[in-house]
This record gives structure tokens, C-alpha cells and sequence, in this order.
């Protein structure tokens, strides 16, 4: 009998709640923070907050699911969901007003999340130890981006995801990160698609492929550094980087052999190359005085 | 009284109390709890409230009957429920599950 009275007002308040769910909304609330929840699991459907400006639940470390709603609040600028280490999947992004985004160290989201339409308000992006291995092709749907620091280990980039507006990229601390090959493994893809990034740091194992695979993702580079990296040679299409007035390789332990340098460098570091031989060293002198 | 800002330096201080102590502040608008622990959660929080910041919220679930239809910033940091969601009414409010 208990149980059946409990059922039965259970019942009533559930109805009473679907009843008025029709009837009113959240239509006030901007600003939802849930943080450092360590017992948050799941978060269900927030469609209900048409005005949401600001959601953040990071450090919440028994997080296991979002709902597809959170995807879809139109008036959401910021959403942060940093360090929610259990989190495996995120939902698809549909977010047009959405000015920031946080997501790193989520340590378990393996994908980066879809993005279904174009965001075109998130200027800078920082994607910190996440095990993401690429980003989708729907990245190109931050249309404002123009700044993206990456530091996972593993990352392959491809050319389609530099947006028109990137102008500086960073890839720090990859274990292993390269330009990636086009789907039909015919090309790279960055042989066939130009990018307008500026500035690039990469501080991480890249090797000779750096240069084969990217140099057109580089033609319009002016700051390069590729501080402790794997490089043997510096190629003799280096001379094609007519925008290039700064270049670090300072720690590159196995450079051995400069073959060419761009024509307007201005600045060349080249700190602990261990491996520049006085030959390689005098190639360089005679490059560094043809240039000047 | 309009705002409410419990904000003590000692962090390890535990509010006994039996719940009831909003139900003389029916014109809260603002309540913030910072930097202290109560004994348990509110049996009635003020329908005015726009801005609800309490850090280590003590209960798994709001008052029954707090209408959050006025809310504008709602923040729980550090809190003990397991999920969240909203189902629509303002009665309902922030639906929390334990």
C-alpha cells in the first residue's frame, strides 16, 4: 500500500511537472556553473534555457555524459569543460554565438566534437593534453580562428582544418605530430591547399616531413621556430619562404646540414644544434652572408 | 535585505542550522556562500533570488517549492548532487538529482 501511494504521488508530481514544462522556461538564467562537482556524472537536457549565456562545469571528475542540448544553446558565449577527466564523448556543437571554448585536459575525449554549423565568433583555441588524434573536418567551421595551440601527444593535422583567419599555430610537446595525407593517400594535403598562418612554434618531434608535407601550409609564414625537433637538413626550398624573417631550430640535435635559407631572414637561432659540423656551420655562414 | 554575502576566512567552520533561516528574507535577491560548510541544505530559499552562488551547496536537491523563475546567475561549485537537468517548470526547478 505504501509503495502504491508513493507511485501515485510520484505520478502526480511528475505529471504536474510535464504540465508545466510546457508553460514556462528559464527564460532569465545567463550564467549556469557547476564546478569541481566530483560527484556530477551526468548532466541531462538543459534545452530549457533559451538565454544561457555562460556554462561551466570543469574539474568535474565523475562526469560521463553530456547531453546533445548543450550543443544547441544559441546564446551560449562561454562553455567550459576543462578537466573532466572521465568525459569519453562530447556532443556535437552547434553554438553561433559561442566566443569560448574550453575543453583540455579532458584526458579520456579521444574526438574532438563535431561541428555542425559555422562558429564564427571563437578567435583563439587552446587544446591541451587531450588524446585527440586529428581534428574533424568540420573544424573548419571556426571561422574565426586565428590562434590554436595544440599540445597532445599524438596529432596530425590536416591542411583543411587551417582556417582562412589562422595566422598563428602552436603544437607543443607532441610526441608525434605531422601534416596529415589527403584521403586518397594520392597527395599530401597540403601540397594543394595554401593557409595563412604566420606564425608557427612547433616544439615537438618533427622531422624532414615537417618541410615535404607542409611547405604550402608555410608559404605565408614570418615567425617559424622549431625548437628540439628531429630535423636533419634545413631543405633548399627554405629559400622559397619569402615572408620568413625569423627561424629557431635551437635544439635540434641532428641538424647537420643547411641547404638553403629564406631570403628576408632577419633573426636565425640555432642554439645546442650538436650535430652542425664546422661544414655545416660554414654553409650556413656563407648562406647568412649571400642573404645580407 | 536585498544581498546576503557569507564569505568567513575560516574555511573549516560548520553552520548548524535548521534550514529555515531564508524564509524571514522573502526579498533576497542575491545570496552568496562562500567558505563554509552548512550542517544541512535549505528547507526554503527566497522566490526573488536572481543570483544563487554557494559553494559546497549541502543537500543533493533546492527546496521543493523554490521558484527559480527569477534566477539570473545560478552557481554550485563544489557540490555534492550527481546529475542536473532542467524539466521546464519554474516549480521544478533546477532539477537535481541525487
Amino acid at each position: 500500500m505504501l509503495i502504491d501511494k508513493c507511485i501515485q504521488i510520484y505520478s502526480l508530481i511528475h505529471i504536474s511537472f510535464s504540465l508545466l514544462f510546457f508553460l514556462q522556461k528559464f527564460e532569465n538564467l545567463t550564467v549556469l556553473k557547476f564546478d569541481y562537482g566530483k560527484h556530477l556524472t551526468r548532466i541531462h537536457d538543459i534545452s530549457d534555457l533559451p538565454n544561457l549565456e555562460k556554462l561551466s562545469f570543469k574539474w568535474c571528475e565523475s562526469l560521463v555524459s553530456v547531453h546533445n542540448s548543450v550543443g544547441f544553446l544559441t546564446k551560449l558565449k562561454i562553455l567550459i569543460a576543462e578537466r573532466c577527466e572521465k568525459l569519453r564523448r562530447f556532443p556535437p556543437l552547434n553554438l553561433t554565438s559561442l566566443e569560448r571554448l574550453e575543453l583540455s585536459y579532458c584526458s579520456s575525449l579521444e574526438n574532438f566534437p563535431e561541428i555542425l554549423g559555422k562558429m564564427g565568433n571563437i578567435r583563439k583555441l587552446s587544446l591541451l593534453k587531450l588524446p585527440i588524434k586529428e581534428l574533424p573536418d568540420s573544424f573548419q567551421n571556426l571561422t574565426g580562428l586565428q590562434e590554436l595551440d595544440l599540445n597532445c601527444d599524438f596529432v596530425h593535422l590536416s591542411g583543411n582544418v587551417l582556417t582562412p583567419d589562422l595566422t598563428r599555430l602552436y603544437v607543443l610537446t607532441c610526441k608525434e605530430w605531422k601534416w596529415l595525407k589527403s584521403k586518397e593517400g594520392e597527395e599530401d594535403v597540403g601540397s594543394t591547399v595554401s593557409s595563412n598562418v604566420q606564425s608557427f612554434w612547433g616544439s615537438c618531434n618533427l622531422d624532414d616531413e615537417f618541410f615535404s608535407a607542409g611547405f604550402t601550409q608555410l608559404a605565408q609564414v614570418r615567425q617559424l621556430w622549431l625548437v628540439n625537433g628531429n630535423v636533419t637538413f634545413l631543405p633548399e626550398r627554405m629559400k622559397e619562404f619569402h615572408h620568413l624573417n625569423a627561424l629557431d631550430v635551437s635544439y635540434c640535435e641532428n641538424l647537420h646540414e643547411i641547404r638553403g635559407l629564406p631570403p628576408n631572414l632577419k633573426s636565425f637561432r640555432a642554439i645546442k644544434c650538436t650535430s652542425l659540423t664546422s661544414l655545416g656551420s660554414s654553409m650556413l655562414l656563407n648562406q647568412v652572408l649571400s642573404c645580407f | 535585505m536585498v544581498c546576503l554575502d557569507l564569505s568567513p576566512s575560516d574555511r573549516g567552520e560548520v553552520v548548524e542550522w535548521n534550514g529555515t533561516a531564508f524564509q524571514d528574507m522573502e526579498n533576497l535577491k542575491i545570496l552568496i556562500i562562500r567558505n563554509c560548510k552548512f550542517s544541512k541544505g535549505p528547507k526554503y530559499l527566497p522566490n526573488k533570488l536572481t543570483v544563487l552562488e554557494w559553494w559546497r551547496y549541502p543537500s543533493p536537491c533546492l527546496p521543493y517549492d523554490f521558484n527559480a523563475n527569477k534566477l539570473v546567475i545560478c552557481e554550485l561549485p563544489d557540490s555534492c548532487f550527481t546529475s542536473f537537468g532542467f524539466h521546464g517548470s519554474s516549480k521544478a526547478n533546477l532539477n537535481i538529482f541525487s
